[in-house]
């Protein structure tokens, strides 16, 4: 059997092997079938496992080993005991083919045991790992909107000390990355709480950071070069940001 | 935990059965060498 050759290529352990089946055969018929021979039968059955052999060659191999005893009681036995013979033999081969096949099979629950087990820890730790990004997350954004607070802050006090045009359109882009902040953290809180994942907002993350640039190096007197691919950048995450809106809009269950 | 005796009530394996099969080992032995041979080049 092609399935079984990379078990037989060691001469010794061949020989082995031979003598093990060859006292095998031999025990079927010695008629000592006691708790000693169950634990024999379950040390064949392990050992097959353990060295990977399919339990399909152990069912292949039974069938091999009856159908040789047949032919010998065919040609060995009385005909009217024969019978009675090929009943026995079918028997002891049966409750032996049990035992060895049983092993296989938990030998195979224990190993879904163990990967259900393992399979519950890594989810276990994924869903806690991912509570803790989350967190992370919350987290962060609680303090950039802390950090849009304190840029409106400077921006007004710019505008009391004389840099009023500077000030006023600093803070309108402040005002703006705020809105930003405040709608990425209601759209996480939301999520956390089993709503849909909003794209557009991070497409709107671009955006306002653009809009904010353009009000700046507007009062900047940038090059208007710089200015034109800013507003150029706008109109294109513009459009994005309304597509993906429109998209998301549709997907949206509308209550009856 | 099933016993080994449980199993051999399940398949009804009587103590006459495993007198047959005591009885046939003489015959048999002679051809567990060569069964054993040709089992490894099946």
């Amino acid at each position: 059997m092609p399935g079984t050759a990379r078990f037989l290529e060691d001469d010794v352990r061949l020989a082995r092997l031979r003598q093990s089946h060859h006292d095998w055969i031999l025990n079927l018929f010695k008629g000592t079938f006691d708790e000693s021979y169950h634990k024999r039968l379950q040390r064949i059955g392990h050992a097959h496992v353990r060295i990977g052999l399919a339990a399909h060659y152990v069912y292949a191999a039974m069938n091999f080993i009856r159908e040789r005893l047949r032919l010998i009681i065919d040609d060995e036995v009385d005909s009217e005991l024969q019978a009675n013979a090929l009943r026995a033999v079918n028997k002891i081969l049966d409750l032996n083919l049990d035992v060895i096949a049983r092993t296989y099979h938990e030998e195979e629950l224990r190993r879904v045991f163990l990967t259900s087990k393992l399979d519950d820890a890594v989810i276990r730790f994924a869903h806690r790992f991912t509570f803790g990004l989350n967190m992370t997350l919350v987290i962060g954004l609680l303090g950039l909107s802390l950090g849009a607070v304190v840029m409106i802050v400077i921006d007004v006090v710019s505008v009391f000390s004389g840099q009023f045009e500077k000030g006023l359109i600093g803070a309108l882009g402040s005002l703006l990355v705020l809105w930003l902040v405040i709608e990425l953290l209601e759209a996480e809180i939301d999520r956390l709480r089993g709503g849909a994942f909003k794209l557009h907002l991070f497409v709107g993350v671009g955006l306002v950071a653009l809009i904010r640039e353009e009000l700046i190096s507007s009062i900047s007197h940038k090059d208007i070069t710089v200015q034109a691919l800013y507003i150029g950048g706008i109109l294109v995450l513009g459009f994005i940001s309304w597509l993906l809106s429109r998209s998301e809009g549709k997907n949206k269950v509308r209550p009856r | 935990m099933i016993t080994f005796r449980d199993i051999k009530d399940h398949y009804r394996f009587s103590e006459p059965e495993v007198e047959t099969l005591r009885h046939l080992l003489p015959r048999v032995e002679p051809h567990v060498g060569q069964i054993t041979d040709d089992f490894y080049i099946f």
